[in-house]
């Protein structure tokens, strides 16, 4: 495929009027028209249906459209990259994070990022998932990595990068940890430690209730570095990423029989454009190997002292 | 003990084409052969797509030679960013497109290039690999080949498309097994792949050696390869 015949193919798809496809890519219209030709003829079928006033995708137009879109946002942000790459400029990146977001994970990928904008300035914040759907929302932040935010926007692009584990924080000094695996049904009489908005915590609660339990005692801890001190002192039980490292004290168990789990991903926000900053760590993020990221470790039962 | 799947033969014949000596285009045609006999009606559909590709004039709008390479700047096996600018600056370097690890004539490729690689490096050449495939796939691809340059992630051939080195291929389900060719592409997910042109560009910018063939099943070859180094 030629890039413009994907350009003319993209805007044609859009307008479905060859006149107007052509005017917006500053072509004839015969040039538009004997470019989709050639395209249908690489692909082996017909893109449009061709009627008066009606033209409209065929099922393989359909069907080959969101490639043929991803190819060509991917070649625009190569070209991007590549033009931009070691230039002097200010290059100002807003990033928010999940607040239980490893920084860990990433740090290597901004120090790479600093590398190949000498001059990039990067501003973090980490809040819950409606303020970072906010913060996409209002331009306040470019780039989110976080785990799922609510779907109510179909202007968020997201990238699905790594599937984090989760298990059962709780004390040495616990009664569960005596054992070698933990039933959901010893957990009906614990105090839970929840994070708010947090996806794993709710759903270890609503596997709760389906399985019975009537009055759990909830408790909100907004900060995940707050845990552990509570945990400890056995104020109650919660849920911690598996590959993240424990304070001493403390064990991450996995429950008998349920995955808690949640899927990181890298949003932006879709149509608008992006810094050659912002398109680089994006890059970089969905290329990375996260294999061990995920904590596949988590079937037996880990301290770490 | 059961008969060979025809997984396990073409894996044999992989392995037995990645380190046999004799001239690339060789050892290709023998894995192709061995496919045909294995799969007729997948090299049927093959040669379908590779006609319609050629009819096409697939390709063909790649820079020529003495034309100027456009620049890239792509992640590597270990998450470093590679620019070709910089490559340059210590001397020629030949930039091959492959499809991915899954592909058995990647493989033979890749792990020929790996073969010449001191030679390049004596004629103070370069080479980089690039595929669609994220790090976890490429790192494969680079391992079985016993390479040591680096191999780029070029996400979604978005600079594949820019060199006009982008297909698009549209008959997954019948083309899935056993050629081995269209199995799934963790991380990229679509069915756009490049075609694996092979340049050698010189620390002018400019194309010094050029190979691009739609049919997948040929690659540059190697005394091609390293009479453009000199």
């Amino acid at each position: 495929m030629e890039l413009h015949q994907v350009r003319y193919f993209l805007a044609l798809s859009k307008t479905l009027n060859f006149t107007r496809a052509a005017e917006e890519c500053n072509v004839s219209q015969p040039a538009l028209s004997r470019a989709i030709s050639q395209l249908e003829g690489e692909l082996g079928g017909e893109l449009f249906r061709r009627e008066r006033s009606l033209t409209h995708l065929t099922d393989l137009g359909q069907a080959v459209l969101p490639v043929l879109r991803q190819c060509f946002e991917a070649s625009q942000n190569a070209r991007a990259m590549a033009r931009e790459f070691c230039k002097e400029g200010h290059a100002p990146l807003n990033l928010a994070l999940s607040r239980s977001f490893e920084m860990k994970f990433i740090s290597p990928l901004l120090a790479e990022l600093a590398e190949a904008f000498p001059r990039i300035e990067i501003r973090l914040t980490r809040g819950p998932p409606q303020e970072i759907v906010e913060k996409l929302r209002n331009g306040e932040a470019e780039i989110a990595i976080c785990g799922p935010l609510p779907n109510d926007w179909d202007r968020l692009d997201a990238r699905k990068l790594f599937e984090e584990q989760f298990g059962l924080l709780v004390a040495n000094s616990h009664r569960l940890s005596r054992q070698n695996i933990v039933e959901l049904d010893e957990l009906k009489s614990e105090r839970l430690l929840c994070r708010p908005y947090c996806t794993v915590s709710e759903t270890l609660m609503s596997r709760l209730k389906n399985a019975g339990a009537q009055n759990i005692i909830r408790h909100d801890v907004p900060l995940i570095e707050d845990l552990p001190g509570l945990v400890q002192a056995n104020f109650g039980v919660g849920v911690w990423p598996v590959a993240r490292l424990l304070p001493g004290g403390l064990m991450v168990y996995r429950i008998q029989g349920l995955d808690l789990t949640r899927w990181i991903q890298v949003y932006s926000v879709a149509g608008r454009r992006h810094s050659a900053a912002a398109t680089t760590l994006v890059a970089l993020l969905r290329s990375r190997d996260w294999g061990s990221a995920a904590g596949d470790e988590y079937t037996a039962p880990r301290t770490v002292q | 003990m059961s008969a060979p799947s025809i997984d396990e033969l073409l894996e044999a014949c992989t392995q037995d084409c990645m380190v046999a000596d004799g001239p690339l285009a060789e050892r290709l045609a023998r894995m192709a052969d061995e496919i045909r006999r294995l799969s007729p009606l997948a090299i049927g559909l093959v040669d379908q797509l590779v006609n319609r590709l050629r009819a096409s004039d697939a390709g063909a709008g790649a820079p020529a030679l003495g034309e100027p390479m456009p620049q890239f700047v792509l992640p590597d096996d270990n998450g470093r960013l590679v620019s070709l600018a910089r490559l340059l600056e210590s001397g020629p370097v030949a930039v091959s497109f492959h499809r991915g690890h899954w592909c058995p004539y990647c493989r033979i490729s890749a792990s020929t290039l790996a073969r010449i690689e001191p030679e390049v490096k004596a004629a103070g050449g370069q080479l980089v690999v690039i595929t669609p495939e994220t790090q976890a796939w490429s790192r494969k691809l680079k391992a079985g080949s016993g390479a040591t340059f680096p191999f780029l992630t070029d996400l979604d051939n978005g600079y594949a498309l820019e060199l006009h080195l982008a297909i698009a291929i549209n008959q997954t389900p019948t083309l899935k097994a056993p050629d081995g060719s269209f199995v799934s592409q963790p991380g990229n997910g679509n069915w756009i792949l490049p075609i694996p042109a092979t340049f050698v560009v010189g620390q002018d910018g400019l194309v010094k050696g050029r190979f691009v063939d739609p049919d997948y099943r040929k690659r540059m070859g190697i005394e091609e390869l390293l009479a453009a180094f000199r």
